[in-house]
């Protein structure tokens, strides 16, 4: 609906939509907001607010996207938005998930086969979404980094990234959105095995959380960090 | 096909009560802009079927082509001018005017969509040959390898392929394999169903 704006209570943005809650902590504004604006939290903070607008928009309204807007910003901003994602999924989700998780399957009853697959199947995408949240930790940021530095300075590109270009490089999402949606979609439609309902209702929910903000944060890498990473490419010859 | 509801008029009390009436019959997602030119902040949309209610005042040749340019290339697009007065109506098109009760308004949405039919896709369960391909797909085998075994072209084991995932709403290969063993279309007796997903 409504985008949010500078002046808008930032009480209200959480009444609007809560699931904003772990994205505005990566900035470090945290519960007890009393009636404080989005500008006045932002001064405070010393938060770029227009930044700030850009991704909570984004990430409550799946089909606004101001491209535009969002170039703007320095990829040294997106990479510490994008690193305290990645550490909001290492060190709450995954455990957060998994914790759900067993605790459904500690209240199976009978044959838990299904259950069982299910968590094969989340085990085995833990795997997969790990390698590339660290591929780009180790490689794909820090080349960005010192891309943006040489940019700056005019310096020389270090020759471990001599030959390395972002589009063949930041890995692909599409296996990483599909496979948790499957996830959720063979919970909703296909569980049989006999377990506690609020139990699973719960694990769900993580779920649903965990790939809203995958999905949102797989667009803002695909759409607005890679686009413009090529156009600092083309300005900073190496290779 | 998903559909969104699209408002763009300058003024905010028109946008906030056409929105107003509409989500009390319709309950999809509404975008509400100023402006023609604040669209371009939603290309992202794809696969969707979008009704777009237009200022008259903003209504011109050289914003249909803009809002189609903007929209049409991945979407199905209704435009739906919005006049002040029924007297600016014509019977020829479709459109809504400020000075309508609000149930007509609805009513011209409806028949919109009684007219835009949809083609049902039948979500009844997979077909035997659907069941064979799921099978031999969970079992890790190639398109190639799939049409050799089951005697079909590799066109014929990927349009099945693509029907599978529509009808279950699973996309990847792991979990259509998942799929294939809660419902026993692969005999798991002698291979650890772990490894193959
Ligand atoms: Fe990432
Ligand atoms: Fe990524």
């Amino acid at each position: 609906m409504d985008h949010f704006k500078a002046d808008d209570k930032v009480a209200k943005l959480i009444h609007a939509n809560h699931y904003l809650l772990p994205v505005i902590n990566r900035f470090g504004i945290r519960l007890g907001f009393k009636d404080k604006t989005v500008a006045q939290v932002c001064t405070e903070k010393n938060i770029d607010s227009n930044f700030f607008l850009a991704i909570i928009n984004t990430y409550t309204n799946e089909d606004y996207f101001p491209e535009q807007d969002l170039l703007k910003f320095s990829p040294e901003l997106l990479i510490d938005y994008l690193r305290k994602t990645h550490r909001y999924y290492f060190e709450y989700f995954f455990p957060e998930v998994e914790h759900r998780l067993n605790k459904v399957l500690n209240s199976c009853q009978g044959n838990c086969g299904d259950l069982q697959l299910i968590n094969t199947f989340y085990q085995k995408y833990k795997v997969e979404l790990t390698k590339h949240l660290e591929e780009e930790e180790n490689r794909v940021f820090p080349y960005i980094l010192a891309l943006t530095g040489c940019l700056r300075t005019g310096g020389q590109m270090p020759e471990q990234f001599s030959n390395y270009y972002i589009q063949s490089r930041e890995p692909e999402h599409t296996m990483v959105d599909q496979k948790i949606y499957d996830l959720k979609n063979i919970l909703i439609k296909y569980l049989e095995a006999n377990y506690d309902d609020n139990l699973c209702n719960t694990f769900l929910f993580a779920i649903f959380q965990f790939e809203r903000d995958l999905v949102d944060h797989a667009r803002i890498e695909d759409k607005i960090l890679v686009p413009k990473v090529v156009e600092i490419e083309k300005m900073v010859r190496h290779g | 096909m998903d559909k969104r509801f699209i408002i763009i008029h300058p003024h905010e009390i028109i946008r906030k009560g056409l929105w107003a009436i509409l989500r009390e019959s319709f309950h999809f997602e509404f975008v509400l802009l100023n402006s023609v030119e604040a669209l371009k902040d939603y290309s992202g949309l794809k696969n969707l079927f979008l009704v777009v209610f237009l200022a008259s005042e903003l209504d011109s040749k050289n914003t249909k082509t803009q809002i189609h340019e903007l929209l049409a290339l991945d979407n199905t697009l209704q435009i739906i001018p919005m006049y002040s007065s029924s007297l600016e109506c014509s019977p020829h098109e479709i459109s809504i005017s400020q000075d309508e009760p609000a149930f007509a308004i609805t009513e011209t949405v409806k028949k919109l969509f009684n007219k835009q039919k949809p083609v049902q896709k039948s979500m009844s369960d997979l077909s035997e040959r659907e069941k064979d391909v799921l099978a031999q797909v969970a079992l890790g085998f190639t398109n190639k390898e799939i049409a050799d075994k089951l005697f079909i072209s590799i066109h014929t084991v990927i349009s099945h392929r693509k029907n599978i995932t529509e009808k279950l709403g699973i996309k990847s290969i792991s979990g259509l394999t998942v799929y294939a063993i809660l419902n026993k279309l692969i005999d798991t007796e002698n291979i650890d169903p772990a490894s193959l997903i």
